[in-house]
């Protein structure tokens, strides 16, 4: 069958078989392969994508019910001007290692950066919430909460579209 | 030159935007999928393989055993097959191989297929496992024994005789990328390995073995790892020539990548371990000696588990023994083979050796502190090979920082008084508690010297460098510390050094990426290279400013420009494999670590509040990303302590994914206070020594340690689950 979405403010039509999920068609039939699969099933968050303004793991969701909506992946969130703050932020930090993990941490922050109205006294721990659902098994964390952190004390404008 | 950050990494940039070419990522063209058809029979003779005859295999690619030619993968031994025979030996043993164009037709061809068993006998515990080794040697991969001094004569002299046994569990690397690997095939004699490979140089070992007797050229192009841990060392040569095979019978590409259960359920992990120790101690709490008896579950198949076994022996703790004797069993099951991860033999050694000294302090009446002032290695003392530690060696040093952090000598009565006084009321106990660890630079003994690592260097028209070696990068952040070496020695930007891609046409052995060798050892050959062309391209008088413009004209006038080095260790490091004596390593990196505890009396969970550590690993090439590693490695030692439990039922791992196998999330990281003691190495690159593995080794035996500040008790096992400290407190 053929779909039809939103995909990063473009239109986009794809055939697909109606059983797979919104990660398969990104990866295998859109070649989008910022976004990750690390597990399949929910659990690690590298396949975290804007469904509708809101993160989602997109290995979770079958294509069916992205029809007529609208998915932001990494490729176009990185085209936006708040991107590179976000960049070097996590360069600066020292956030990465293998890497795998750290477009679906990006999702995650945009989508805590966006939400949050008060900037100010943000703790560790509502950060550590925020990113929850996205595993790392190389850095330990502490320089993506690093990052986080720089981020806050940036204004960053990030709007309520995302991208 | 103009300043830039040295220490941000070379890849960040990219991964971060989601552009970093992982192996799934490639996208080649007309490719095939893989999978792979498993043993359901922990131990059984297959009896027959059953094709459905009405289902149309035109389109399947198919391989079973008697169409592998060497049917071994070439490691240290040559047991295991690519493909099992007529014996299985372990649930998810490969039996039959098939490629299609899509999964849905794959999963048809799979429904299609049945194999018949003969069940046998399978050994799968421990107990099992040592005491059918008491009788039948092809249960034992490896034994081995460091010694010295006499074991008896000490018990004559002492006041105490303390024994106890102690048990670790297995670990699974958990990558965040499953391992996978993609064949490509070229004109009918090339096949084109790409994949996420550890170590290219095992794989084209593997495979050149593999396509012995044939015309078949293959080269292996390591891309970036996501994430590796030692997970993807040995493993990566069996799905290689599994996808070799099936792309040069169809002479298609094809792509073999694990889905994350078939990854946690088949693939090597951190091998189970279990240490009886008995220990003569005398009045003042100084151990005059030690008796060991350490045993490693080895799996079905032999893999690593030999000089997994060796560095275990060799790392028994921080501590000068006069008399030891520890024997080494790696033993034979049938389970899921194991094999390296980061630590590689040292956190299940260096767990019962803390955990032998926190049952002295307890025994004795003395602090664990004591115990380990008493016992600790001093300035000049040999090690249980003979080796002296004489230089390099940091660990009084980090001691005294961890101690001086951390605040451990007055927390330490605190928590007791707290847990005796307000722990009810409060609903939880504190603990604190402490662990010395250490890790040898390199492969154990002589490998190094058998290995002849080449680096190469090669000087570019426009002036720039490029670095030419084996090493992966698998987020440990080897090409940024390569870049920073030559930039350091030449003063150049990074924008003038490049890396050559990790593929065996192109770069030459530079060993293994792994046993904390890959700064050390490689890291050396990089300067000593720079120093060649340095010699080259400037006259002694010229500066190092004029560096690029001087290599431009040396191109013009004399071409192309490659240095080669070769890696020996200093003249005096020798080993005698045999007797397990003399320099096991040539120099090895030290820590002390502290960690703080809450555990909830209504749930048993344990909270891991703070973590100090103190790390001797020589000079920091890039210390930004050296505190990276600790914090990396400390998160990872938290979940081998307390969480990361792997069940097994009947020989089959029940774990599916991260839902019931659990790694520490962010909500698990306690605040992490590092620092680096830069007790420089004179052999290493600019001083620096390894650093990869030692960062994890500590964490668990600190914990364990914490534990016992709470509970009082001896703390037997990890992962120490709720479950466990439940019924250690019921005790
Ligand atoms: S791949 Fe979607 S959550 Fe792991
Ligand atoms: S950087 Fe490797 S998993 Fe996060």
């Amino acid at each position: 069958m053929n779909i039809t979405f939103n995909l990063n403010n473009k239109e986009t039509t794809v055939k697909v078989d109606p059983r797979q999920t919104l990660l398969q068609t990104l990866r295998e039939d859109l070649q989008m392969l910022g976004t990750k699969k690390g597990c399949g099933k929910g659990e690690c968050g590298a396949c975290t994508v804007f469904l509708d303004n809101k993160i989602v793991n997109s290995c979770l969701i079958p294509i069916k019910q992205v029809e007529n909506r609208k998915v932001i992946t990494i490729e176009g969130v990185k085209r936006t001007k708040y991107f590179s703050k976000i960049q070097k932020a996590y360069e600066d930090s020292g956030a990465v290692q293998c890497g795998f993990c750290i477009p679906g941490f990006v999702m995650a922050t945009v989508d805590f950066l966006k939400n949050i109205t008060d900037k100010c006294d943000i703790s560790d721990e509502e950060i550590k919430i925020a990113l929850s659902g996205n595993l790392c098994r190389c850095t330990g964390y502490i320089k993506i909460i690093n990052a986080v952190h720089t981020l806050l004390a940036q204004d960053l404008e990030i709007p309520e579209e995302i991208i | 030159m103009k300043k830039f950050n040295k220490e941000k990494r070379v890849d960040a940039h990219k991964k971060i935007a989601g552009e970093e070419k992982y192996v799934s990522d490639l996208n080649v063209s007309d490719k095939l999928i893989g999978a792979t058809i498993r043993s359901e029979y922990a131990h059984a003779k297959i009896e027959e393989i059953i094709f459905a005859q009405d289902f149309d295999w035109d389109d399947i690619v198919i391989m079973i055993a008697a169409d592998i030619k060497n049917n071994y993968v070439a490691m240290i031994e040559k047991d295991m097959p690519f493909l099992a025979k007529s014996i299985v030996n372990y649930i998810g043993e490969p039996i039959v191989l098939l490629a299609a164009k899509n999964r849905k037709k794959l999963d048809e061809a799979i429904n299609n297929i049945e194999i018949k068993y003969e069940t046998l006998e399978p050994v799968l515990t421990f107990d099992e496992a040592l005491s059918a080794a008491e009788n039948k040697d092809d249960l034992i991969f490896k034994q081995m024994q460091v010694k010295r001094g006499n074991f008896s004569t000490a018990v004559k002299r002492a006041n105490f005789i303390i024994e106890d046994m102690v048990e670790t569990s297995y670990q699974e690397q958990a990558y965040m990328e499953p391992q996978g690997v993609i064949a490509i095939p070229k004109n009918n004699d090339k096949i084109e390995i790409r994949g996420s490979i550890q170590c290219p140089y095992y794989v084209q070992n593997a495979m050149d073995q593999l396509f012995a007797d044939t015309d078949i050229k293959i080269n292996v192009n390591a891309n970036p790892l996501g994430g590796s841990f030692g997970g993807k060392e040995d493993f990566p040569s069996l799905i290689s020539g599994h996808a070799a095979l099936l792309a040069h019978k169809a002479q298609k590409p094809v792509e073999i990548i694990y889905d994350r259960k078939e990854d946690i359920k088949t693939t090597p992990k951190r091998h189970p371990s279990r240490s009886e120790f008995r220990v003569a101690v005398n009045e003042e709490g100084r151990i005059i000696g030690l008796e060991v008896k350490l045993s490693i579950n080895g799996g079905a198949y032999c893999t690593l588990s030999p000089v997994v076994l060796e560095r275990a022996v060799l790392t028994f703790g921080c501590y000068f023994i006069e008399n030891i004797c520890i024997d080494g069993y790696a033993l034979k099951t049938n389970t899921v083979p194991n094999a390296a991860f980061r630590g590689f033999g040292g956190p299940q050694a260096l767990f019962a050796a803390e955990m032998m000294i926190e049952k002295i302090a307890m025994e004795l009446n003395l602090t664990p502190l004591e115990v380990r002032q008493i016992n600790m290695l001093k300035f000049g003392d040999k090690l249980e090979t003979g080796q002296p530690v004489n230089y390099s060696f940091g660990l009084p040093e980090c001691l005294q920082n961890v101690l001086h952090k951390s605040n451990y000598i007055k927390k330490y009565k605190e928590f007791k008084k707290f847990n005796i006084e307000n722990s009810a009321e409060a609903g939880y106990l504190k603990g604190i508690g402490m662990s010395l660890a250490r890790h040898g630079g390199g492969f154990t003994g002589s490998g190094e010297n058998y290995m002849d690592t080449v680096a190469a260097m090669e000087l570019l028209q426009n002036g720039k460098l490029k670095i030419i070696t084996a090493q992966t990068e698998m987020g440990q952040g080897v090409d940024t510390a390569y870049k920073k070496i030559v930039s350091d020695f030449f003063e150049l930007p990074y924008s003038q050094i490049l890396i050559e891609n990790k593929d065996t046409s192109k770069v030459p052995n530079s060993g293994p990426t792994v046993a904390s060798r890959s700064t050390m050892v490689v890291g050396k050959l990089i300067v000593d290279n720079c120093e060649k062309i340095k010699n080259k391209v400037l006259e002694e008088q010229d500066d190092l400013s004029e560096f690029t413009k001087k290599a431009v004209d040396y191109y013009k006038t004399n071409g192309k420009l490659k240095v080669e080095s070769t890696y020996k260790h200093p003249d005096f490091v020798k080993y005698n494999e045999k007797e397990l004596t003399g320099y096991a390593y040539p120099v090895f990196s030290w820590s002390a670590n502290v960690a703080e505890i809450m555990l909830n009396l209504t749930t048993y969970e344990i909270e891991v509040t703070k973590y100090f550590t103190s790390q001797d690993i020589g000079r920091a090439i890039n210390p930004q990303q050296a505190v990276a590693q600790i914090e990396g490695g400390t998160v990872q030692g938290i979940g081998y302590a307390l969480f990361e439990n792997m069940y097994t039922q009947k020989g089959q791992i029940v774990n599916n994914g991260f839902i019931d196998y659990i790694i520490p999330s962010i909500m698990d990281v306690p605040e992490i206070e590092a620092d680096i003691v830069e007790e420089s190495y004179f052999y290493g690159p600019y001083g620096a020594k390894g650093m990869g593995e030692l960062v994890l080794v500590g964490v668990a035996p600190a914990i364990a340690s914490a534990l016992i500040n709470a509970t009082n008790k001896l703390t037997r096992k990890i992962p120490s689950t709720p479950e466990y400290i439940f019924k250690l407190l019921e005790e």
